[in-house]
């Protein structure tokens, strides 16, 4: 027999389940959040780690300098030497500073991406759910196409044409220079999100959009522009911001993924991502400079899918698109 | 009938769509693409290679021609310098077989892991192994494939000298090193896969073994072990499906990465030199292939639904 009840237990599990297709965790989650109704020890502890990078990355580059000719001090491992807690790169940078600087470039691009995937996607997707009708067919179309490459592979092609440095007719190569670079990773990135973010809008866009009130802002002569911003969208966010958690965290290890590849941020900016790419070559004899910033990475990830689960329970976001 | 031919067109239109894209890349190209390709050359010779990319034609007559010889199988030159030239398609050949065997593995060791695991996570739900096993699973989720795959290379290749941390071989040449060789890469692609897989199938199982049917086999007195694996996990393999559907694109990605990590000659060795050495029509044609591949895996899968699950059968075949 079933020994441990499964219906009995797997009842309370369900009880507190979303709509849409079954996730494990989120009913977990929003189990948890129903009984807490707030962000737990863990929440608390992920948006501490998150704020504490974003301190770090503003600060520390601000209040700490590089200190010039330090070949002595290279390749020093974790905790050898009091002055350089986390040890030095094979320069003999500290790595805290370059951790620093890392999570700043880091940051840059995978939120910055999602920035302008939210701009662009949630406004294409709050229009194609508002609208319906042809408009809705036509975008949805595009997003698919786009959603028809795999991600990594589109934000390859897309930074690998767009970020070469140039060669003049005599030859003569023209680097990218660094913040152009930056730039680009964001707009591809911000690219590869626009139709996730899209079409998570234009599902939830669909849904409110047919709710009374929005009828009867629409019978008192408000313009439909007005309608979409005051009455749709501040519905529409929190999905869109749960999605967004989500998508910063691939959006950070997305640019790892291209520094791999060679076409991530490039030498004297430092990006976690490129960290690892760097440090690679050197991984047998100091194994400390790649796997400080893996560590950081997944600690970063983790905080942002459990936050972006948290918030996707407790608004009752529904993934029926996902 | 009518959806077939439907489904056939949507098809055609979106593989149209997705090789415009690859063969537009080129022209977002900043500066003139020649130059980048060959590096150093004279006039002539650069014009020579305009003529031959046809790049000095109307762009939608150079997307028909770049079309006809795709679909012919004539994926394109690599330039060696102003006068070498190498076949893409040979290289694509000798490249592609290899990322396909490292997803097939790391396809067959999440399939093993995890459906074992999500099955008895779903029979034990709420216990401390089912906690433990989704705690695991959010985690391993955080963890990136390139991240797992150095930590592994670092841990099992170099530390404890178990498994080679980096080559390839093939699998004529020894077929217990060939496998020795592509353990790890397979393993830190599947990690992250076994994690989503796991984590649906428990709650599909939960909601599953809630089922009348499930009460009716156990007052039978029919086995718990064979209505877990024979009346519980089947109606499953529909989500199975789902998942795998959108892992593809993850797996194609992270295999790519995972490559160059454990210096496999795939795929996405041949991406990073196409990139390294600026081979855009290289990087064009290997773009076009992925994109085409993993649409028409997802129209195979689209197309299993239909025989996997007979309502989504019978409402076509009334329909």
């Amino acid at each position: 027999m079933l020994e441990p009840s499964p219906s009995a237990v797997a009842t309370k599990e369900m009880a507190g389940g979303t709509g849409g297709p079954p996730d494990a965790l989120a009913e977990a989650v929003e189990f948890e959040v129903s009984r807490t109704k707030r962000y737990g020890v863990s929440g608390w502890l992920a948006m501490g780690w998150l704020a504490f990078v974003l301190v770090c990355a503003i600060l520390i580059p601000m209040f700490m300098h590089a200190p010039v000719n330090t070949g002595k001090y290279a390749n020093k491992g974790f905790l050898d030497e009091l002055k350089f807690p986390l040890g030095t790169d094979g320069n003999g940078n500290n790595m805290v500073l370059l951790l620093a600087k890392g999570a700043r470039n880091s940051l840059i691009v995978s939120v910055g991406a999602i920035l302008f995937g939210l701009v662009v996607g949630g406004s294409l997707g709050l229009v194609a759910g508002y609208f319906r009708g042809r408009l809705d067919s036509i975008l949805t179309g595009i997003f698919n196409i786009l959603l028809a490459i795999p991600q990594l592979v589109l934000a390859i092609a897309l930074v690998s044409v767009l970020a070469t440095d140039t060669i003049d007719n005599k030859g003569i190569p023209h680097p990218v220079s660094s913040g152009r670079r930056l730039l680009i990773l964001v707009i591809a990135l911000g690219i590869v999100s626009v139709p996730i973010l899209a079409r998570i809008t234009r599902a939830n866009a669909l849904q409110w959009s047919q709710r009374e009130f929005v009828l009867a802002a629409r019978a008192q002569g408000a313009r439909n522009l007005t309608v979409m911003v005051r009455e749709v969208l501040p519905n529409v966010l929190p999905a869109m911001f749960s999605i967004a958690l989500l998508g910063i965290a691939v959006a950070m290890v997305a640019e790892g993924g291209l520094s791999i590849l060679g076409v991530g941020v490039h030498f004297p900016s430092v990006s976690w991502g490129n960290m690892i790419a760097i440090g690679r070559a050197d991984l047998r004899a100091s194994p400390h400079i790649v796997f400080e910033p893996i560590a950081c990475i997944f600690l970063t990830v983790l905080s942002l899918n459990y936050l972006g689960d948290v918030i996707r329970a407790r608004f009752d976001v529904r993934e029926s698109v996902l | 009938m009518r959806t077939a031919l439907r489904r056939v067109i949507q098809l055609v239109v979106v593989l149209l769509c997705v090789s415009f894209f690859s063969f537009a890349l080129i022209s977002l190209f900043p500066g003139d693409p020649v130059v980048a390709i060959v590096g150093f050359s004279s006039a002539p010779q650069r014009a020579e290679i305009r003529h031959e990319l046809r790049l000095d034609e109307p762009f939608i007559q150079q997307y028909g021609h770049w079309l006809g010889n795709f679909a012919k199988g004539n994926l394109g030159n690599v330039y060696y310098g102003p006068t070498g030239r190498g076949k893409v398609s040979t290289q694509v050949g000798q490249s592609l077989p290899i990322s396909l065997q490292l997803m097939a593995y790391s396809m067959i060791i999440t399939l093993l892991i995890a459906i074992p695991l999500g099955v008895f996570a779903a029979y034990k739900a709420g216990s401390v192994f089912d906690k433990l096993a989704n705690a695991t699973a959010f985690g391993s989720i955080a963890l990136p494939d390139f991240a797992l795959a150095l930590i592994l290379s670092y841990w099992v290749g170099v530390k404890l000298r178990w498994l080679p941390s980096s080559g390839y071989v093939h699998p004529t040449a020894n077929l217990v090193e060939h496998l020795k060789s592509m353990t790890l890469p397979a393993l830190s692609l599947a990690v992250g896969q076994i994690a989503g897989y796991m984590r649906l199938l428990r709650s599909d199982m939960i909601a599953t073994l809630q089922e009348d049917y499930i009460l009716m086999a156990k007052s039978k007195g029919i086995p718990t072990r064979r209505i877990l694996w024979r009346h519980a996990v089947r109606p499953s393999s529909l989500t199975l499906l789902t998942v795998a559907g959108l892992n593809v694109g993850a797996l194609i990605g992270g295999a790519i990465v995972v490559e160059l990590i454990f210096g496999i000659p795939g795929m996405g060795r041949l991406l990073a030199t196409a990139i390294f050495t600026r081979q855009f029509v290289e990087l064009q044609s290997i773009v076009a292939l992925i994109a085409i591949g993993y649409v028409i895996v997802n129209v195979i899968i689209d197309v299993l639904y239909t025989v996997f699950d007979p309502r989504i059968r019978d409402a076509r075949a009334i329909a």
